[in-house]
This record gives C-alpha cells, structure tokens and sequence, in this order.
C-alpha cells in the first residue's frame, strides 16, 4: 500500500485538477469575469489568462501522471495554486467580497475566505510531495 | 525540468489558443474591461457588494434593494424584497415622495446584468443627491438567478 500510495495521491491530485480546469476552459468569458474582480492584472492580460490558465491545469494534470514529466506537471501545479492562494490572500486583505473560482464559476458557491488559502496550501504540499517522492525499489 | 515545464506552457498555449478560435464567440484577446461597469463604480469610489453578501442582506431584510430597471422589467421578476426605482424615473419619484429614503440608509441598487448601467448610474445619481451610504450590486439579476436566487414577480 505505501509503495502505491504516491500514485493513488497523483492519481487523485490530476482528477481534481482536471475538475477544476474543466469548467473554466468551457466558459471563458465567465472565468475571464473572475480573473478581473480579483482586480490584480492588468485589463490587456485578463483574457490571456483566462483562456491559458485552465489549459494549464488540466496539461500539468495529465503530466502528473507521467513519470518522466511528472515534476514539471507538479511545478506548475504548485505555481498556479500559490498565485491564486496570494490572489485570494490579497482579495481578503482588501475586504473584497468575490468568488474563489476556483472549482465552479456559479456565483456565490465559492467565496473567498481563509479556510479556501488553508486547503490551497494543504494541495501545495501534497503537489510538491507527489511531484518529488521517490519511486519504490523494485524488488 | 525546466524544459519540459516549458513544453507543458507551449502545449497549453497552443491548445487555448486553438480552441479559442474555433469557439461559437471566442474570447478576444484583449478585453474591454476598464470600461467595465465594475471598474466604473469602482474609480468612482462606490462600493460594490458580492453576491454572498447580497445574498445575506436579503435573507436578513435589513438594507433596502432597489431596482434600476423599467419598471415593465421590474414586474416580470425581481429579486425579493426589491422596489422599483427606474433610473430614469429616480429623480421625479423620489421628488414626489412615492419614495421615501433616509440618506443614511443602506441602499443596494442592482439593473438586469453585468453589463447593465442604469444600477451604477442609480447608485451615483443617489450619491449625488446625499444619500451616504449606497451599494452596487454589479452581477444584477442575471448573477442573482445563476446563483440559484429566488426571483419575485408582481402580479
């Protein structure tokens, strides 16, 4: 079991990750809407972003599940949920009352607040070990 | 690593790209959004109020909610507990008393959407006039229903 348990974590990690890019690749404009309330880019990079960054999670999904490309899957999956856990850090600081949007885009289902930045952090961490873990000696 | 990092940007990049082009109303690249309602109100030092916290107000009935569509728009549905302040008709009925507000009450104003003016331009008009305490609801009723929202319709 402890020897699969890496895999299972990758596994779980790329299915979560893959739900949660799903939604915003099919509707950009709604994403794109997200991105600007954080009122964080720059309006010439708001579209950018949300068209390119579902893309990337769901790519950095997949790669997790390949050994060779695993670490890079994992580094920019650790990437992007520290950028939208300072995102929503910096929102909360402000007092700005919006939606996470970060697994579903139907308003109010997911508003920032400290318990989203405490369960991005527990995801950081478990990225970045399922990233970097050793593979098991074969016998 | 660090190449394939970049082999995974690469990918996702062209698959956004890709997709965006063969989409029914792709996204442009670059969007309008400094003329954006919510950056409207924003440079104008209004407040603008989420959707949990609309959704809170309502349930609590403390702040009045007004909404800034015609009023034929008004009555086939509206979010409960609104009243009816047209933006065009604000000034003559709230001149005519058929309105009374205290200036420091708390006032929401909302119209049909996102991309709506007559809520911010209610919101400024109530600002203008010394109501002090006004707040925008961008989202309008279309965000109001998306998040599962009762709607009220005058019969």
């Amino acid at each position: 079991m402890k020897t699969r348990l890496p895999w299972i974590i990758r596994l779980l990690l790329a299915a979560l990750f893959i739900c949660a890019g799903l939604p915003k690749l099919i509707a950009p404009q709604e994403f794109a809407l997200i991105v600007f309330r954080y009122h964080l880019l720059p309006d010439s990079l708001i579209n950018v972003a949300a068209l390119l960054l579902p893309w990337l999670e769901i790519v950095a999904a997949l790669a997790l599940l390949l050994p060779a490309w695993r670490r890079a899957g994992a580094l920019w999956l650790a990437g992007l949920l520290g950028l939208a856990t300072a995102a929503i850090a910096i929102s909360l600081a402000r007092g700005l009352d919006i939606d996470c949007g970060c697994f579903t885009l139907t308003p109010g289902h997911s508003p920032i607040s400290l318990w989203l930045i405490a369960r991005n952090l527990t995801l950081i961490a478990l990225t970045v070990w399922a990233g970097w873990s050793k593979p098991a000696p074969t016998p | 690593m660090l190449v394939r990092a970049s082999v995974l940007l690469l990918l996702a990049a062209s698959g956004s790209t890709a997709l965006n082009l063969v989409r029914h109303t792709p996204l442009p690249l670059r969007g309008e959004w400094s003329r954006h309602v919510e950056n409207k109100a924003l440079h104008n030092g209004l407040k603008l109020l989420g959707i949990s916290a609309l959704q809170q107000a309502v349930k609590s009935g403390a702040p009045h909610l007004l909404d800034a569509r015609p009023a034929a728009a008004f009555r086939a549905g509206h979010i409960p507990g609104a009243r009816s302040l047209p933006f065009d008709l604000a000034a003559d009925l709230l001149a005519s008393m058929q309105i009374e507000l205290a200036r420091n009450q708390p006032l929401i104003t909302y119209c049909a959407r996102n991309d709506c003016d007559e809520g911010l331009e209610l919101a400024l008009f109530l600002r203008h006039i010394g109501f002090t305490n006004v707040q925008l609801f961008a989202g309008g009723l279309a965000e109001w229903r998306a998040a599962g929202g009762a709607v009220e319709v005058e019969r």
